[in-house]
């Protein structure tokens, strides 16, 4: 297995693949935290200078809404890690390498296992690079009393990277089932940028959290909205009973986690879709013929 | 674990692709030590068949091993058996050194051992640059280091000469019989017969997923007769003088001109100055390797009654296996053609028609281990191969049955004269061979086994 996983590593690291992929991450990343906090910031000041803001005593400026920008942001960017992940065992099957790969592996399940950690571990670290960028945009675009605590953040940073990993995951699974990069590739970003939020206005309250972006964004939406969610009481006296309960709904949408699950509901259903598609991909694998 | 030894054993081997049989219940062994030929016109199931040897294709019944076992129980397949299966298996941008490590690093070899077979097949200048600019050529021969990359104990190519330069192509003969020389197995597929003549000692032919013969080249070799033509000033006495000496196969073509079966022209020209019967043309006519093959092969596209492919008796492998050692069996001596060996029941030898082409094999200096193209070779000499003749025409020489010559019917026992038969059944010419048909064989199967009728 060490041995395959090693074969596996220099598969990735001795094509242009993985680093032309971590660009348009990193870009994408930088701008959405760097826009979106500052975008963020201007609008809590117009709102905390408002008329109504003022006479009601209410403070929005101190809670951490760069949070909420730093799952948007995970989520977002993950389209590039799920990418590198279909492209893992499809495009060995187009490239026709597939043949060797399997030539040198004891058999199709051991080949299978190592690229599935090879992929985890890449997965894990998408996650970190899309985080870490996540974080310094926040850092120079947010306000520093709108910023998590280092606890917060850690929580964060964690559900980010777990989500990127089990987006590879899923991706591979995706391509292994399909064997076609193209058609694993389009089908997978037509399904989580357009179909599924089709298919989540038309279902009611938590319906779209168990979907398969839903519980993603879940994992990592919840986690942030959570964190601003236990300051609203700090807002304002008034900020109690249905206006709470209505504010804490915005805030869940805002971090792209409208109806969604808690933060480890939503991890573990996003897990089981990820698991459903690497065993499908895995049984499709297993029996294709190498022609 | 395996046992080591080097042998595949391919056993009753199908592959169905939807409605398409692509290969039908075929069986093979291929023995360590020797280069064995895979052989079928395109379409026939070659590459199906080596893929599911491979474990790359799921049979649809029956099973092969290699070395005792599946390819999937080998443990460290790389390092027991290398395939060359197509020269396109590369990605594009990544260098052919890297692309040699990552699979050195899969079975566990040293990175050093990317560098040898690099060298080894010539392509230590072009390691660095990425292999989707190199030429099919360089391809093939860097899917040829790839397979040796684990220095296995078998290899299996799939047309590894597609490609190649005459140079590459010589090499890789020169290469593949010092493979096998170490005791090592090759098995080799073409769909050219004179591609790999020079190269192999044993052969399997399939044909529309069915073999159709299986057993050594020298064999096949000499089932093709050779026959001369004579027009003779008194045919008549010339047959009685030919019977006198033992020579039964005579017939007489449609021109005039009598065709003798079975002896060389000087035989002939002797016996008829000993008879004092002028002879006013005599030439020799032989049937190379190449017309036996096509017409083994010959029902893939003619749309042939099943059971036209079938093998006869004669050529099926005899039960209990089908090895080097085999009682009965020709050695596999490539020099046995030149040396005159007298097969039994008195025919002459088939005449030692050298092999187009190329060199004949050069048996008295191998190669040393792994060595560059022999030295004698002449890469501008053009391959000589024969083109396969269209469907349906006779191929040269072996016209339906001429009329048999009045009065010298041959004697009971004696298979009748018609030269489709005599290339059906060859063990019936060299009686005590163990391929001797069973009598109620003397009939060609139904729908002509010769396939031109």
């Amino acid at each position: 297995m060490g041995r395959l996983i090693s074969a596996e590593f220099r598969k990735i690291l001795t094509t242009k693949m993985w680093w032309a992929l971590l660009i348009p991450t990193v870009a994408i990343a930088a701008l959405w935290s760097i826009a979106g906090n500052y975008l963020i910031g201007a609008l809590i000041d117009q709102i905390d200078n408002s008329v109504v803001a003022s006479q009601l005593r209410l403070n929005f400026n101190n809670l951490p809404w760069s949070t909420l920008m730093f799952a948007r942001t995970v989520n977002i960017s993950a389209i590039f890690p799920i990418v590198f992940g279909a492209l893992a065992l499809s495009s060995e099957i187009n490239r026709r390498t597939i043949t060797t790969s399997y030539l040198t592996a004891p058999n199709r399940g051991s080949l299978l296992s190592a690229k599935l950690v090879t992929y985890a571990a890449w997965g894990m670290l998408f996650g970190v690079v899309i985080t870490g960028v996540a974080s310094i945009g926040m850092a120079i675009a947010s306000r520093p009393e709108q910023l998590p605590d280092a606890v917060s953040w850690l929580e964060i940073a964690a559900s980010g990277i777990v989500s990127c990993m089990l987006w590879t995951l899923l991706g591979m699974g995706v391509g292994a089932l399909f064997g076609s990069p193209i058609a694993s590739i389009i089908s997978l970003l037509l399904y989580t940028l357009l179909v599924e939020n089709l298919i989540g206005l038309a279902l009611p309250d938590h319906w779209p959290g168990i979907l398969i972006n839903g519980s993603a964004n879940g994992l990592t939406g919840s986690v942030a909205s959570q964190l601003v969610v236990d300051k609203v009481p700090n807002i304002g006296a008034l900020m109690t009973g249905e206006a709470q309960e209505l504010f804490t709904n915005l805030i869940r949408t805002a971090a792209g986690a409208g109806g969604a699950f808690d933060w480890w509901i939503s991890g573990l259903i996003f897990a089981a879709w990820t698991a459903v598609f690497a065993v499908a991909g895995w049984l499709m694998s297993k029996t294709r013929d190498i022609t | 674990m395996h046992d080591g030894s080097g042998r595949i054993v391919v056993q009753g081997l199908s592959k169905q692709f939807g409605p398409i049989t692509a290969v039908n219940n075929l069986s093979f062994t291929v023995e360590p030590g020797s280069v064995t030929g895979f052989l079928g016109p395109n379409g026939a199931g070659k590459t199906t068949t080596l893929r599911m040897l491979l474990g790359l294709v799921r049979p649809t019944a029956g099973i092969s091993t290699i070395n005792g076992l599946p390819f999937e129980q080998l443990g460290n397949p790389g390092r027991v058996v290398g395939a060359v299966l197509e020269a396109q298996g590369f990605h594009p941008t990544r260098s052919a050194r890297n692309h040699l490590r990552v699979y050195a690093a899969a079975m566990g070899v040293p990175d050093q051992r990317a560098d040898q077979v690099l060298e080894l097949v010539g392509l230590a200048e072009a390691g660095r640059r990425a292999a989707g600019g190199f030429s099919l050529g360089m391809k093939q021969r860097l899917a040829l280091a790839t397979a040796l990359l684990g220095d296995p104990q078998v290899l299996v190519l799939d047309e590894p000469a597609n490609g190649l330069d005459p140079e590459g192509i010589a090499w890789l003969r020169a290469f593949l019989q010092s493979f096998a020389r170490t005791g090592r197995t090759v098995l080799i597929s073409s769909h050219l017969l004179a591609e790999v003549e020079q190269t192999v000692d044993q052969v399997v032919i399939i044909s529309r997923g069915q073999t159709v013969y299986y057993g050594s080249l020298d064999y096949l070799r000499q089932s093709q007769q050779s026959r001369v033509l004579v027009q003779a000033a008194d045919p008549q006495a010339l047959v009685a003088k030919l019977q006198e000496a033992g020579v039964n196969m005579v017939e007489q073509t449609p021109d005039g001109r009598l065709a003798i079966t079975g002896v060389d022209r000087k035989t002939v020209a002797d016996l008829a100055m000993a008879a004092s019967i002028a002879l006013y043309d005599i030439q020799q006519e032989t049937v190379d390797l190449e017309q036996l093959f096509f017409r083994l092969t010959q029902g893939q596209y003619t749309g042939q009654q099943p059971g036209y492919g079938a093998p006869p008796p004669g050529y099926g492998p005899p039960p209990g296996g089908y090895g080097p050692g085999a009682p009965g069996y020709p050695p596999a001596d490539p020099n046995q053609l030149y040396t005159g060996q007298q097969p039994s029941a008195g025919y002459a030898v088939p005449q030692g028609t050298p092999p187009q082409g190329y060199a004949p094999p050069q048996q008295g200096t191998p190669p040393q281990g792994y060595a560059p193209p022999p030295p004698g070779y002449d890469p501008n000499q053009p391959p000589s191969y024969a083109p396969p003749q269209q469907p349906g025409t006779p191929p040269q020489g072996y016209a339906p049955p001429a009329q048999q010559y009045p009065g010298f019917a041959p004697p009971p026992g004696t298979p009748p004269v018609d030269p489709q038969q005599q290339y059906q059944q060859p063990g019936q010419q060299y009686g005590g061979q163990p391929y001797a048909p069973p009598q109620d064989q003397q009939q060609p199967p139904a729908g002509g086994w010769g396939g031109n009728a």
